[in-house]
């Protein structure tokens, strides 16, 4: 098997995901050649002809056969030449690659999901296979904190009713400064998590955003008295081959695209902070 | 890539891409346009704002990617819209005319012409002549993009004569290193200076490295020898705290290039003037040393003459290598573009020259900013060609020939020829040199009413 | 293990026959400099005890090698590769060969790289060793015999006029049969007796990554990139792509991990942004991460990156020092300056 040959999608739906001035952010539904087989968790390497290759995580669910979502925040010469594309186009993909959330250990848990701004996507995957029925009876309570800077930040709105009426399920949405019509939460994860009652001793908590604010999030769970190997987060790193020879995405020994992206905090802990 | 399609070589419409400045020459070629007046579809009109706006790397990219001749158009000087854009692009454009021509590029593939707004005739005639010179010359020949090879460095060893070696036992370097480590050793125990930058010995690598001496004993490792050629004023501007460095009169140039750009504030940093008669390298002399004209420093806070002494004895020197100018003069278009093409063969694009140069020290590189992905080693020739053009159009004027280029390259490719083809140039132009006047205002930053065009359409060397 | 005793003029005679077949790569002079070159005529190779500049690496990983052509639908596939015989590879070339081989192809490796793999498995190398050790070799307490390797498929000995071959790898007859000579059996070659403490890190990397003085050891480094360029063991790389009339090409190309940029994030963000970062992961991977993941480090002591730095930086220096303040576990004894 060459992890090198990519296979062809095309894109059957975009979706603007943000309105900000700040982060343009589309979500593209995509028509794999043939079913991706994969979990929460990893990330595809995407191809746009003639421009690079950029990794990307998977942002909907592995119960969903037929179709993957990306999404995607234009930031360089991949992402642009990405929004330029439309329905009907075609990308290249290879993959899945990387690791996954240890959904078999989180069984029996309570489940507490962070997300700040884009940092949902790769969250996405993990928060709707949990909600098929086959699996939801496997964890306990779920607590969600959505953050985004501004209302017009925040991706994936139209899945927050569906979760926030999911079984068992308390959704918080949260922006950085009061706006206008606005009767969510104000602040920032680190400090609302200390208003939110929940199980501290049997929850996974799994953080996904901007470092500063899993660095922040991490010590308050710490302070509260959540075990390191229970708080999780996933890593980006700049990737070229995905499958560990490349030697771009290793912080320490590990290599992001195979040990990761998917960390425990205990697991960060003993690797180098060069990240 | 423009691509290459043309069946018939005789009935062929040259590609010819033009920068035409909004105000005047776009206007120009709008009314040659609506005045009916004929003239061949050859070029491909880019407009921008002025004349001033065009940088050079759009000419050297348009003819990488296989343009068959760039024309650009502004208004006439003393009539630019935004006042003096047209007068700095007008140094420019002969500085790049000058470049291309030394890289090989017949002078007339690339033409610069002024036409006003109400000269619809004019640009007619004008874009005529141009389509014409440039149909005579043929297809622009396609950059042969070589198989990825296995080559191994190739370090020409050319038999140029020694300007260094002892010349009646000067410079003695024994001497120079006592007195160096005297200086440093009183330089860094009084606290004048926090670091000072030399060499060490190294009998590993086998020349000496740099040394970044903290304390009067690290200052007793100190050596000076007759192949100290590297230039230390990179880590100059690296430097925390006050510095002071061993700087040889080719590496002085360099520093007084960037005090006149303003990189390093003169009191912030101390010179210890090395006398220097050459350096050898590998056996040879040292990129750089054969040209250089004086064994003095330009500049210093102290003396450590080629006797060791506190005194320069200003060897005589013998600057052997031709200077360009005449080389120049007397060699083909072909063979200016063979001389070209082979060095830019060997070249693998590791930007060693660059890291090496006291001249380049831009946060992000031009290369670093460009849309496609960075990458160190490509398969295009066209972007090797860009790379080296572009970077002696940023050199054009500054570079003070230190060598430091060449011996860092790998790969022994050997520019310098170009850098110091456009120094000479711009010297003989606008009479400035880099690397001796630390308050002087670089030539190409500056403009003057009566500035010659050099390579213009109809003009001097047009 | 069978042994071939030749002359050194027949033995290229029989080279030169085997030219149809194979391509040649052996280190051979040009514009004084020894280098390994693809050779046009077996009198070229050199078998000196000098070090070739560059290392045989880019014959199984060659510096730019197009891996994959994207047209409308069509997606290209690996090149075929003639085979290759590389002669006159010194003992510490052949153990980064090994290196190379675990990072690409080991059994630990997920995703063996199937370029490599059919550019290695069309190699044959032939080793040659070394007398004495040259300005900045630290091949000895690398644990790497110089006279001798036997991870060779073949290693010659130079006897006057004489050339010895000792056959190593089985499955090879079609190729050593080809060589005239006498042959014998003989008893296989020992590895040759190493009594150095060999130089590597047995710390954990929280131990090193904050505690050196990453500043000093790299002070004088300007990134040029060269000491990855001529490394045998550097392996990281970077794709590169490009389109021309409709169909675009994947390159992978050489890159440096101690160029400013390596890492640099599309955001902006780089992890590594200052040369004391690059240089610590350029040293921790070698001899610690490697040897974490696979089990070997991936130095092997041919100090070209010792003769070729412009500012001067010394790897092995900086990991002797590195020892030293961990509690000398690993103070090299026996190794000559």
């Amino acid at each position: 098997m060459n992890p090198y040959i990519p296979f062809k999608a095309k894109i059957l739906c975009v979706v603007q995901e943000t309105t900000s001035a700040v982060q343009d952010v589309k979500t593209y539904t995509l028509a794999p050649e043939s079913p991706i087989d994969f979990l929460p968790g990893q990330f595809v390497e995407v191809t746009i002809p003639g421009v690079g290759e950029a990794p990307f995580g998977f942002a909907s669910s592995p119960h969903i056969k037929d179709t993957i979502q990306l999404c995607i925040k234009r930031t360089g010469s991949v992402t642009d030449a990405f929004h330029r594309l439309n329905e009907g186009d075609n990308i290249w993909i290879r993959g899945p690659f990387g690791n996954s959330f240890p959904m078999e250990k989180m069984t029996g848990f309570n489940l507490f999901y962070v997300a700040g701004g884009l940092g949902l996507a790769p969250l996405r995957p993990l928060i709707d296979l949990i909600y098929q029925p086959e699996n939801r009876p496997n964890y306990r309570k779920i607590n969600m904190l959505i953050a985004a800077r501004s209302t017009k930040d925040f991706v994936f709105r139209y899945d927050y009713d569906k979760w926030a009426s999911g079984p068992d399920t308390d959704l918080k949405l949260t922006i950085d400064n009061p706006e206008p019509g606005w009767d969510g939460l104000v602040g920032f994860p680190h400090n609302l998590i200390k208003d939110i009652t929940f199980d501290i001793e049997n929850t996974y908590a799994v953080l996904c955003g901007p470092p500063v604010m899993i660095k922040a999030l991490s010590e308050t769970f710490v302070e509260m008295g959540m075990p390191k190997d229970r708080i999780l987060t996933t890593l980006e790193m700049r990737m070229t081959c995905g499958v560990g020879k490349c030697g771009k995405c290793n912080i320490g020994h590990k290599y992001v695209c195979i040990d990761g992206p998917v960390f425990s905090m205990a697991e960060l802990d003993k690797m180098p902070k060069e990240y | 890539m423009i691509d290459d399609n043309r069946p018939n070589p005789d009935n062929w419409t040259p590609r010819i891409v033009a920068f035409l400045c909004n105000w005047c020459s776009y206007a120009g070629a709008d009314l040659a346009g609506t005045s009916r007046l004929q003239y061949p579809p050859s070029i491909r009109v880019i407009r921008v704002p002025c004349s001033g706006r065009i940088n050079p790397q759009y000419i050297i990219k348009a003819l990488a990617d296989g343009a068959d001749g760039v024309m650009v158009s502004g208004c006439h000087p003393g009539d630019c819209h935004y006042l003096t854009g047209n007068m700095y692009a007008r140094r420019r454009f002969s500085v790049l005319k000058r470049l291309l021509s030394l890289a090989g590029y017949h002078p007339d593939r690339v033409q610069f012409t002024w036409v006003s707004a109400s000269e619809g005739g004019r640009f007619a005639q004008v874009v005529a002549e141009i389509t014409e010179r440039v149909r005579k010359l043929g297809p622009a020949s396609p950059l042969s993009v070589p198989e990825p090879s296995w080559e191994g460095a190739k370090r020409k060893n050319d038999n140029r004569i020694s300007n260094s070696k002892s010349k009646n036992g000067l410079p003695d370097y024994k001497e120079q290193t006592v007195r160096l480590r005297e200086l440093s050793k009183e330089l860094l125990s009084s606290g004048k200076a926090d670091v000072v930058i030399g060499f060490r010995e190294n009998p590993e690598a086998g020349s000496p490295s740099p040394l970044f001496a903290r304390t009067p004993e690290d200052a007793g490792l100190l050596v000076w020898t007759e192949d100290s050629w590297r230039n230390l004023t990179p880590y100059l501007l690296q430097a925390k705290g006050k510095a002071a460095v061993a700087a040889k009169p080719c590496d002085v140039r360099s520093i007084i290039n960037l005090l006149s750009e303003n990189q390093l504030k003169r009191e912030d940093f101390i010179i210890i003037g090395m006398e220097c008669g050459g350096m050898i390298k590998d056996g040879f002399p040292a990129g750089g040393c054969d040209r250089c004209p004086s064994s003095i420093p330009g500049l210093f806070d102290c003396v450590v003459g080629a006797d060791g002494s506190q005194a320069f004895l200003d060897l005589p020197m013998q600057a052997t290598e031709p200077n360009v100018a005449e080389w120049y003069e007397n060699c083909s278009v072909e063979e200016r573009r063979s001389r070209f093409m082979r060095e830019i063969d060997k070249c693998i694009l590791c930007y060693s020259c660059r890291q090496a140069c006291s001249g380049c020290y831009c946060e992000t590189c031009f290369v670093d900013r460009s849309m496609t992905p960075w990458r160190p080693a490509d398969v295009e020739t066209a972007d090797k060609v860009a790379f080296h053009l572009t970077r002696a159009m940023h050199l054009a004027g500054r570079c003070v020939g230190c060598g430091a280029c060449e011996n860092a390259c790998p790969s022994g490719v050997k520019l310098g020829y170009l850098y110091d083809g456009l120094n000479e140039f711009i010297d003989s132009m606008y009479g400035y040199k880099p690397g001796v006047d630390p308050e002087a205002v670089n030539a190409m930053n500056f403009f003057r009413a009566d500035d010659r065009e050099a390579g213009f359409l109809g003009g001097e060397d047009g | 293990m069978i042994s071939i005793r030749t002359t050194i003029n027949a033995f290229l005679s029989d080279l030169r026959s085997l030219m149809d077949r194979y391509s040649i790569l052996a280190p051979s002079y040009a514009d004084g400099v020894l280098d390994y070159r693809w050779i046009s005529d077996p009198g070229q190779i050199v078998l000196n005890d000098e070090l070739p500049y560059k290392s045989p690496k880019e014959a199984v990983f060659p510096r730019v090698e197009k891996i994959l052509s994207i047209a409308e639908d069509a997606v290209g596939q690996i090149p075929d590769v003639r085979p290759m015989l590389i002669i006159g590879v010194k003992p510490c070339d052949i153990t980064a060969l090994k290196v190379l081989d675990e990072v690409f192809t080991g059994p630990v490796s997920r995703y063996p790289d199937p370029y490599y793999k059919r550019r290695r498995e069309a190699a044959v190398i032939f080793g040659f060793g070394c007398a004495e050790k040259k300005r900045g070799c630290f091949c000895d307490i690398r644990g790497i015999g110089m006279s001798y390797s036997p991870e060779s498929d073949a290693f010659i000995k130079l006897d006057g006029e004489n050339l010895i071959l000792d056959i190593n790898s089985s499955g090879l007859d079609s190729l050593f049969d080809a060589f005239g000579g006498e042959k014998t059996e003989e008893p296989g070659r020992p590895e040759p007796e190493n009594s150095c403490t060999v130089l590597e890190i047995s710390a954990d990397e929280s131990d090193i990554f904050d505690t050196m003085p990453w500043e000093k050891y790299v002070e004088g480094c300007i990134g040029c990139g060269t000491c990855t360029y001529i490394c045998p063991t550097c392996h990281c790389f970077e794709f590169r792509d490009t389109e021309t009339d409709g169909v675009m090409s994947r390159y992978r190309c050489w890159d440096s991990c101690m160029y400013p940029k390596f890492t640099l994030h599309a955001s902006g963000h780089n992890p590594r942004s200052s040369k004391k970062e690059r240089f610590r992961q350029r040293v921790m991977h070698k001899y610690v991460y490697i040897p974490e993941n696979f089990g070997l480090t991936a130095c092997t002591g041919c100090g070209r990156c010792i003769r070729s730095c412009p500012g001067g930086i010394n790897i092995r220096r900086s990991v002797e020092d590195i020892n030293s303040r961990l509690g000398g576990a690993n103070t090299v004894k026996g190794g000559s300056e």
